[in-house]
């Protein structure tokens, strides 16, 4: 290793970085909350692994338990590997303020790697597999068994660490080929679900005949050797690429001279939400990964048809009319952190921004209510409910979000991922579900206890469809509403 | 133009800035000089409303810029890197300011015409995301942002900074042009004492957060503020 001393420093910084980050530093509730969330996932993590054997006995019958939970892993490094090669960028820009200074380059690509390998991402099977192999593997196949399989887990892990950034670079250029890789590797899941092929089984044979012969860890400690002296050797041949930021090029340069900008300013504004969201990375994963909300539907109506559902059907559709709206524009305003001085002092009037949100918040609405129409497929009762939630989202709840907005005053940095990230994010964001879904479905539970739910979807739309109406009032009260809380908000995205 | 009453900003109990009294009339070419600390960029937030003030207000023509926001149509302002949107191209970012002001096309290139060479034609016409530019050509394009829309107040927090030499001689000339033929006022803050004497009529020197010196520019200004600055 080089002059391990430097490395230590190196991570120290590191540290300092992480605890000195904006939501580490601020709000003491929200850093509970997290914590809590944290815990409350980790307690679940260690009982599915407390209750493995049992749920292993029951699925896989024919298989003995390690068998049958390295069969599971397979799977779970397919699905680690896809979310890293999406989600997990190498910090290689963190490295560049130690480049002129006296310290071997060499050891810098070794933190950025070892650094990478450290993420608490990779040490969380650890949750699930340690009270596994306590309550079961270490009595059935003994403690020495228990030691190497568990060895052999971790080396994998880490390995699929350095080889999703090997792959990410190597194909990046070559997105067709993943695409043609994905492919197969879903037509060898499919397979193996159907029981043609098991591939999961010739996975779980090789891992557990490894794990069975201690002296065969080196074969998968090499592996991962390899795969981090290969990431090692890629850093250092392109070091000048990699080590520089990008010199970047306007994404979408089309929506220039599109017809909306010549309309009028909420248009304008309309026409910016789109550039913002398409130009940006975290505004884009989180517009994209929005999508897979949809499968809510299929999932809730594909199995039950019964028609005491529509309660549930409501809150279904009100997730799905207004998923983007709910998502994006939960950080309306932080999203625009980074110039909001510009906004308050350009000629910009707020009750024109503010109905340049709302326009946005019922393009994306109408767009969402269409993509649901296929739903009606399951029954036309479903396509009434969604319009009635659509028409309550685009009336009420858009105001209603614009309104909890106001109190968002943290800062966003557009540049970042999503994965764990919560940048933006106040203790409020994790309790806007309670209104937005509560309200209609409190105006709707009365008429259904008394026995007319259709009634009830009337009035919900009736509801979205008063709050249209009056959207000029309502937008009136959400320019004062923030005026009183303006310079919280612009102080926040300066400083926070 | 502008009228700051009794106006007093605290930073945790401890004032930042004070002052009771200070009128700019039309037509004004203002500049704010002090040291790091002294006051100049929150006088000119309180004056653009983006901080609340702790007492007093600000009237730019008479309107009180905490209650109302008319005065926004007639200000042009570039203060930091805060005000550019920065995955906009340049000119996209333009024809976003320009739409506020309804600029049509012909008043584009009118106005490009008008800047004497301030920002060439990479800038003007450029099609990189403003982030990708260097810190000086960012400034330019926040500079010419707020000359837009033939604003009657330009506030400006030291234009001249990161710009090249030429820029900051083209800056110069066009910012003293735009003054004297459409008689813009304009608030200049700045730390290089020559630019400043060499552009505005009036010098205000700040220091914790009160008017030291209220001059009005004349042959021995400039040796007046470097007197005061190198503590003699």
């Amino acid at each position: 290793m080089h002059n391990p001393s430097i490395l230590l420093t190196l991570f120290s910084h590191h540290w300092k970085q992480t605890i000195r980050s904006a939501y580490f530093e601020k709000g003491v509730l929200m850093r509970i909350f997290l914590g809590l969330m944290f815990l409350y996932l980790a307690i679940n993590m260690v009982i599915a692994g407390f209750f493995m054997d049992k749920i292993l006995a029951e699925a896989f019958p024919d298989d003995y338990l390690v068998f049958a939970f390295s069969r599971i892993l397979f799977y779970y490094f397919i699905g680690d590997f896809l979310l890293r090669f999406f989600f997990q960028p190498l910090p290689t820009l963190s490295i560049v303020p130690y480049l002129h200074l006296p310290v071997k380059r060499q050891g810098l690509f070794h933190f950025i790697l070892i650094r990478s390998g450290l993420s608490l991402f990779n040490f969380l099977p650890l949750l699930v597999v340690v009270p596994f192999v306590l309550k079961s593997v270490v009595w059935e196949q003994g403690p020495l068994f228990a030691i190497s399989w568990m060895l052999t887990l971790m080396l994998l892990v880490f390995t699929n660490n350095y080889l999703a950034f090997l792959v990410k670079k190597a194909y990046l250029l070559r997105t067709l080929l993943l695409f043609v890789v994905l492919a197969a590797a879903g037509l060898l899941v499919f397979a193996d679900i159907k029981s043609a092929f098991y591939l999961s089984g010739v996975f779980a044979g090789i891992f557990t005949a490894i794990a069975a012969r201690i002296w065969l860890l080196p074969i998968p400690l090499a592996v991962l050797m390899l795969c981090y002296v290969a990431s090692w050797f890629f850093l250092n041949k392109n070091r000048y690429i990699e080590l520089t930021a990008k010199k970047e090029k306007l994404l979408f340069p089309g929506f220039t001279s599109s017809f909306l900008d010549s309309v009028s300013i909420p248009g304008r504004l309309l026409m910016m939400e789109i550039k913002l969201i398409l130009r940006n990375n975290r505004p884009r994963k989180v517009f994209s990964m929005s999508w897979i909300f949809f499968l809510y539907g299929f999932l809730i109506y594909g199995h039950q048809r019964q028609s005491s559902g529509t309660g549930l059907y409501l809150v279904i559709g009100l997730m799905m009319t207004g998923i983007i709206m709910f998502q994006y524009g939960q950080m309306v305003m932080s999203w625009e952190s980074g110039y909001f001085d510009k906004i308050c002092t350009s000629g910009l009037r707020m009750q024109d921004y503010f109905r340049g949100k709302f326009w946005f918040f019922l393009a994306a609405n109408s767009i969402s209510f269409i993509i649901t129409l296929p739903f009606a497929f399951y029954g036309l009762r479903i396509a009434f409910i969604n319009l009635a939630a659509f028409l309550f989202n685009s009336g009420i709840n858009s105001f209603l979000i614009l309104f909890l907005g106001t109190y968002n005053s943290r800062r966003i940095d557009l540049s970042k991922g999503v994965f764990f990230n919560y940048e933006g994010m106040s203790l409020l964001n994790f309790f806007y579900f309670f209104p937005i879904i509560g309200i209609p479905f409190f105006i709707y539970l009365p008429f259904f206890i008394l026995g007319h739910p259709a009634w009830g979807l009337s009035a919900v739309g009736l509801a979205g469809i008063a709050g249209l109406a009056f959207s000029g009032v309502l937008i009136r009260s959400t320019v004062k509403q923030f005026n009183s809380r303006k310079y919280k908000i612009l102080n926040g995205f300066r400083t926070s | 133009m502008i009228l700051i009453r009794n106006l007093k900003k605290n930073y945790n109990r401890k004032p930042a800035l004070s002052i009771p009294h200070l009128e700019i009339s039309e037509g004004e070419m203002f500049g704010l000089v002090g040291n790091n600390g002294a006051g100049k960029t929150t006088m000119f937030r309180l004056i653009l409303d983006l901080i609340a003030a702790t007492e007093g207000e600000v009237l730019i023509r008479s309107i009180p810029v905490q209650k109302q926001e008319d005065w926004k149509l007639f200000t042009g302002s570039y203060l930091d890197e805060g005000f550019l949107i920065d995955y906009l191209s340049p000119s996209e970012y333009f024809s976003f300011i320009g739409g506020l002001h309804s600029l049509t096309a012909d008043d584009y290139s009118r106005f490009y015409l008008s800047l004497d060479g301030f920002g060439a034609d990479d800038i003007l016409h450029g099609k990189n995301p403003i982030r990708s530019y260097s810190q000086g050509n960012r400034n330019k394009i926040g500079i010419i942002a707020a000359l837009m829309g033939n604003p009657e107040l330009v506030v400006l927090d030291e234009p001249f900074a990161h710009l090249d030499p030429s820029s900051q001689i083209i800056l110069k000339r066009l910012l003293k042009k735009i003054n004297s033929e459409r008689g813009t006022t304009m608030l200049i803050s700045s730390h290089d004492l020559t630019h400043v004497t060499e552009v505005c009529n009036r010098i205000v020197l700040l220091e914790d957060g009160l008017i030291m010196k209220d001059l009005h520019t004349a042959g021995g200004t400039l040796e007046e503020l470097e007197k005061y600055f190198s503590g003699q």
